[in-house]
């Protein structure tokens, strides 16, 4: 089944949060690769949202 | 009498009752240009702007004077003489046994028709207030990527161009999906052909993110339909937010008014949308370094805690052997002073009876043995007297 591609919005507030719990002294550093690994792929997907029409990013997401 | 006699009576009354100059205020309603170059107009008043006719009068304009007025009208007012404007203008009455009543124009006043016309702009920004549409389309937000955009333009327009270059050319690589609507964006018919356009765009008003209207600049004339109150009234009601970028900088309309954003040029728009996403890039960019820098001081933090940590666990270690190798020495210490050997060195000897040590006089008897331990060995002794000095 194909999953509805995120939206920019969703991305970029998900990444937002992300960067905030990083930031965070106490949170769990057991989860940070995970959690740097993740942002910085939402980072590389919000500017590919910027620059590619919306076919090319249901592509990428199928 | 003749006929021909009749009318000259009839105009030697008229002309001689009627013989000044006078200013009267009226509006055209047909107007034609001939060959020799003489301009024949309809004037006609209507009383309140309504549809009744209650005054009409033919009028002309001799090519003479035309070729002064025409310049002159069209510099000042910004737009030709046209079909229901309403003009000021000086006129002689004139009585032609063929033609019949004529008013002939000698000036005309094109202040008059920039005022009349402010005034009907003023009329239309008020009803669209009091029908609460003024503000209606820039009620509605606009999304956060516009990426998907109707243009309403002309693909002849050489703002459509300049328009669709700016755009798609931009130096960030960011890309956009437009599609235009071909329509009139000049003269009378724009205003309808433009709603009927926008029309179309409303039926696939899921297509789009937000409608463009845009052309470059022109003549006052040119951009006159864009005061016009149905055009704007659709403006306002569009499903989509608008964005008009229509005519330059001196240029500012009814329908950009009502538009949920306008801009001056066609350019300053593709400009709009472009910072939209250059917004969006730099918030990305800042967040990523947010996140390396975040991650960098978590690291330098947590490996100052584990050093910290080593070294506490360290110390306490060392300070751990130093105690222990201090009660060592303690012990040592005692042991040595403690040791009978050392004692036997110093003089002392250590009394033994049956291999057990003695150190009271009551624990011997006379005739017993017993054995002196001193430095240097051992003596066996037999006890030959008692001094007991509890008993003396």
């Amino acid at each position: 089944m194909k999953v509805k591609a995120k939206t920019y919005q969703e991305a970029l507030q998900e990444l937002q949060e992300l960067v905030l719990k990083i930031e965070d002294p106490t949170s769990n550093l057991d989860t940070i690769s995970h959690d740097v690994k993740k942002a910085m792929e939402l980072v590389k997907y919000c500017q590919i949202q910027l620059r590619s029409y919306e076919e090319d990013i249901e592509k990428l997401t199928e | 009498m003749t006929l021909c006699q009749l009318q000259e009576q009839i105009k030697v009354s008229i002309e001689s009752k009627n013989n000044a100059k006078y200013w009267i205020r009226a509006e055209i309603s047909e107007i034609k240009n001939n060959f020799a170059g003489h301009c024949y107009l309809d004037l006609v008043d209507r009383p309140a702007g309504g549809d009744t006719v209650t005054a009409k009068a033919q009028a002309i304009i001799w090519a003479n004077t035309y070729r002064l007025i025409r310049p002159y009208f069209q510099t000042t007012a910004g737009q030709p003489l046209t079909k229901g404007m309403h003009i000021l203008i000086c006129v002689q009455v004139q009585y032609s046994a063929l033609y019949g009543l004529s008013l002939i124009i000698m000036d005309i006043d094109p202040a008059f028709t920039v005022g009349e016309q402010e005034l009907e702009r003023q009329k239309t920004i008020l009803r669209l207030k009091s029908e609460g549409m003024f503000e209606m389309n820039s009620t509605l937000e606009l999304p956060l990527l516009p990426k998907r955009l109707a243009i309403i333009s002309s693909d002849q327009a050489a703002g459509y161009r300049d328009f669709i270059n700016h755009l798609h050319l931009n130096e960030y690589g960011f890309k956009f999906r437009t599609e235009l609507f071909n329509a009139p964006m000049q003269g009378n018919i724009a205003p309808e052909g433009i709603i009927e356009t926008m029309d179309k765009v409303a039926g696939r008003s899921d297509e789009f993110d937000i409608l463009l209207i845009l052309r470059g600049g022109g003549s006052a004339q040119d951009l006159a339909c864009f005061d016009d109150y149905n055009l704007a009234a659709n403006i306002a009601q569009f499903p989509l937010p608008v964005i008009t970028g229509i005519g330059h900088d001196h240029d500012y309309h009814i329908a950009d008014m009502v538009a949920h954003t306008s801009v001056k040029t066609p350019t300053a728009l593709a400009d709009l949308i472009l910072d939209i996403f250059v917004k969006e890039d730099q918030q990305i960019i800042f967040l990523s370094r947010r996140l390396s820098l975040s991650l960098h001081t978590r690291l330098v933090n947590e490996s100052n805690n584990l050093k910290s940590v080593t070294n506490r666990l360290l110390n306490s270690y060392k300070a751990g052997i130093q105690l222990n190798h201090h009660k060592l020495q303690m012990l040592e210490q005692r042991v040595r002073s403690n040791n009978p050997l050392l004692l036997l060195t110093k003089g002392y000897a250590l009394v033994l009876k049956k291999g057990i040590k003695i150190s009271n006089i009551s624990q011997v008897e006379v005739g017993e043995e017993i054995r002196l331990i001193m430095d240097g060995g051992a003596l066996s002794c037999t006890i030959n007297k008692k001094e007991d000095e509890s008993k003396s």
